[in-house]
């Protein structure tokens, strides 16, 4: 049986990283007893895949992970023996069968939605810097990977960019053959708009079904 | 409270924030009360190193179960984190509830190594205590130490209150208690040195004569004379924290650790460890098996390690190995077994260890010569480290760590090349092994330690080599390694070593250096990376202090030594009969087997 998880990760549990997530996972899951598969090897370790690394200081409310069950087991009991054994500040809020057929949440992942709440900043010097990126057709961005510096086109992985109250909310491309990290669109805003501080939280994991943007866990776990 | 908006817009620019943010499971949380005594627990080393420390865990839990107690950890922060506050302006705070230390009503450091000890001082000015005690007020905190350290606590004497000798477990809730009774300092001072096992530095008068050693040490007031370590009456039912915090870092020590037994009978001669945490107490397999199963059922981690200072001589090792191992594989937990002495290593036990396939073996020969290893009362022969080898690599063993110290006393140039031949030796025992039966290549990794005179060993009256001498000796090695193929070479800095033997056999007038490399910027002194030399030279001469005076001179038998007030329970007639016998290179047995009236009998810690 395959399972998925959705979970938060709020508070002081957003400074920790992504390996280290991985193994609060492992360690939680011992805990739990759950009939979580263990691969075979010198080193087992649990059949555990995350959909989507998330940038170390940003919160979310929607991360995504999934499990290779032993035997089956009941959604919610499930939800509840793991909530019970993960430490605070992560939190399991679902849990929902996944479809056999379907992909690895990892390779049906498209698109990540993060909302900005801002700080000791005017929001209309935010709002026109946004429409000035979304109006670019194109920026130039570097990136480190493999000890070398890269450029790419960081507009074309912003999918929208839009106002909500004093709030701005990014859509922005986490896709198997690469993905936009946050920080780069707000060090484009910082550029147009000077210093603030900001909180990141991820509100959405999204795959693409029909050319639309969909739910992740709703998208993998349809029959 | 901190300013938590200030520290999140600190966290995201420092390496590995979750050091600072706490909240991780198994953390303890309380209700703090108008009269809740709290507690910071501190460790002057990095989140990772503390963490991983065995005694801190203790006696967090111990502290923790007391009624109207809440104790909550704190770590020294990295030199990035340590700037980033002082430049925002947050105070060192707690991880559990990110109170200002100052707020607390006591702070204790562990001190396990000589080399935190600049950190201790960052930590207490991070705080925003007064760097000495005689500065200190009412309203704050009382400072107090514990650790192996304490052993000789007199470099730190201007710096901490008060210092818990010996084991923690049941002191420091009785000196918890004190505090709650005493709200002014000096009240509970003058009522904390009637408590067994615990030393107040400013009860202690100390003079010097001409030649700079000590004249005389006078207590005053209740303070006694001797002050003698505590520890706990009954190990095998003391406490065991089974619900332990598990850190989301990877840490030093990541994995569930169960302590074996205290203590160690062998006698070492330069081994301080052997001689302060004597008697040797065991605990019983089956309770060792539950501590184990429950750890990892409460905190999920996918190892467990035997901690002691000598498992091999655990009495039932085999069986225990034997009982974690069914019980562990189970639920794909390894087992690691640390720090094994060559003559205990058994081949029943080699077989079972390679059930729980651990493919590396950890041998300490210390020395090179049968000769060198009479001195040093390390009882074991050329042959008994042959034949371990020999049945490890028929086991399986394919990884050998083996562990040698240089600079101890009466060694000679063949003592030294004698540590190239045993290596060699071993490197060959390995080939013989039919191509078969072992597996892939030899990994060879030779540590070679310098020795560090310590305080109450019998060879704490002897002189430390210089570096000059110490790099000749290293570079001795260097040569000789080079006949012996793939051999991993690494040896200990000479500069750390001496000051870490400037320390440990310190006295108070080193306090003022301490303070001056302080405040020339040196921390985290046992990281290599950070570790400067040149500022601690610059420290010593500014207080006109010479670093030979404490480590490369024999000291009289006569001299009244700095540690004199504290006692281990071990006599000095005892440690001054063994550097003697160490002088005629005559061995002296495992008190298991003959008691030598050490002295703790007579003290009422050894039945
Ligand atoms: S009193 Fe005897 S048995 Fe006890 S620790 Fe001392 S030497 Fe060993």
């Amino acid at each position: 049986m395959r399972i998925g998880i959705e979970f938060s990760k709020t508070g002081m549990a957003k400074y920790i990283s992504h390996l280290d997530l991985q193994r609060a996972f492992s360690r939680a899951i011992r805990r739990s007893n759950l009939p979580v598969k263990l691969s075979q090897g010198f080193n087992p370790h649990y059949v555990v895949s995350f959909a989507s690394a998330l940038a170390l200081g940003v919160a979310s409310e929607c991360e995504c992970v999934e499990m290779a069950l032993s035997e089956d087991v009941d959604t919610k009991v499930f939800l509840f023996a793991l909530s019970n054994a993960l430490p605070p500040g992560i939190e399991a809020k679902s849990a929902v069968r996944l479809n056999d057929k379907a992909p690895k949440l990892m390779a049906a992942m498209r698109e990540a939605e993060y909302t900005v709440a801002f700080s000791d900043v005017d929001i209309d010097m935010i709002n026109a810097a946004v429409c000035d990126i979304m109006g670019q057709a194109q920026i130039t961005a570097t990136k480190k990977s493999k000890g070398r510096i890269k450029e790419f086109d960081m507009r074309a992985m912003i999918v929208s960019l839009e106002s909500r109250n004093d709030a701005l909310v990014m859509r922005l491309v986490a896709a198997p053959a690469g993905s936009l990290k946050p920080d780069f669109v707000l060090d484009e805003i910082k550029k147009r708009a000077g210093e603030f501080s900001a909180s990141v939280t991820r509100t959405k994991l999204l795959a693409h079904s029909g050319g639309k943007a969909v739910d992740l866990l709703a998208a993998c776990s349809k029959i | 409270m901190i300013d938590i908006k200030k520290l999140e817009e600190i966290l995201p620019s420092v390496l590995k924030p979750a050091r600072y943010t706490g909240g991780e499971f198994g953390e303890v949380n309380k209700d703090i009360e108008q009269n809740t005594l709290r507690y910071a627990m501190c460790f002057p080393d990095v989140y990772e190193v503390g963490m991983s420390h065995m005694g801190s865990a203790i006696l967090y839990h111990v502290v923790n179960t007391m009624d109207g107690v809440f104790a909550e950890r704190c770590y020294c922060p990295w030199p990035d984190m340590e700037q980033a506050m002082s430049e925002n302006d947050i105070p060192l705070y707690s991880l559990e509830t990110k109170t200002p230390l100052s707020e607390f009503d006591m702070i204790g450091f562990n001190l396990s190594y000589e080399m935190c000890y600049t950190n201790v001082l960052a930590m207490i000015e991070m705080a925003r205590i007064p760097l000495h005690t005689a500065e200190r007020t009412d309203s704050m905190p009382i400072v107090i130490a514990g650790g192996g350290c304490t052993y000789n606590p007199e470099p730190l004497v201007d710096f901490i209150d008060a210092f818990v000798i010996g084991e923690g477990e049941e002191v420091l809730p009785e000196l918890i208690a004190l505090r709650k009774k005493h709200k002014t300092r000096q009240a509970f001072l003058d009522a904390a040195v009637r408590i067994e096992g615990v030393y107040v530095p400013s009860m202690y008068d100390v003079t010097y004569k001409d030649d700079n050693t000590i004249d005389e040490i006078v207590p005053k007031g209740d303070a006694p004379k001797t002050v003698t370590k505590r520890i706990v009456a009954d190990f095998e039912n003391s406490a065991f924290p089974e619900s332990p915090i598990v850190p989301y870092l990877g840490v030093v020590h990541d994995r569930v650790t169960i302590e074996l037994m205290r203590g160690c009978s062998r006698g070492c001669r330069f081994c301080q460890a052997g001689f302060v945490y004597r008697p040797v107490r065991e605990r019983s397999v089956e309770k060792l098996v539950s501590q184990a199963k429950n750890s990892i059922e409460n905190t999920g981690h996918e190892e467990v390690s035997l901690c002691s200072l000598s498992t091999g001589d655990y009495t039932d090792v085999a069986q225990l190995v034997g009982g974690l191992s069914s019980e562990l594989t189970k639920s794909g937990v390894s087992l690691a077994v640390p720090s094994l002495r060559v003559d205990s290593f058994s081949g029943e036990y080699a077989e079972q260890l390679s059930a729980v396939r651990n493919k590396n073996l950890t041998f300490a020969p210390e020395a090179g010569t049968q000769r060198m290893r009479d001195i040093i009362n390390k009882n074991i022969t050329d042959e008994d480290i042959y034949e371990a080898a020999r049945q490890a690599f028929a086991s399986g063993v394919n990884g050998v760590k083996l562990y040698f110290m240089i600079g101890l006393p009466e060694e000679t140039d063949e003592d030294i090349l004698g540590i190239v031949s045993t290596v060699a030796q071993i490197r060959k025992l390995f080939y013989e092994v039919p191509k078969e039966k072992r597996k892939g290549g030899l990994r060879l990794t030779v540590s070679v330690a310098c020795f560090v005179p310590k305080p109450h060993t019998p060879f704490q009256w002897a002189a430390q080599d210089s570096v000059e001498t110490f790099e000749v000796k290293q570079q001795a090695l260097r040569d000789g390694f080079r006949t012996v193929k793939g051999v991993r070479f690494n040896w200990h800095d000479a500069k750390t070593s001496i000051l870490e033997a400037v320390f440990a056999r310190g006295d108070r007038q080193l306090g003022a250096v301490l303070e001056t490399a302080y405040k020339k910027g040196c921390r985290f002194d046992s990281w290599k990376e950070l570790f400067s030399f040149s500022k601690w030279s610059e420290a010593f001469e500014e207080n006109g202090v010479d670093t030979a005076f404490y480590a490369q001179r024999e000291r009289e038998l006569s001299e009244t030594l700095p540690w004199e007030t504290i006692s281990s329970g071990v006599t000095k007639q005892l440690l001054a009969d063994e550097y003697e016998q160490a002088k005629d290179m005559a061995t002296t047995p495992d008190c298991r087997e003959i008691c030598t009236s050490c002295g703790l009998r007579k003290a009422g810690l050894c039945v």
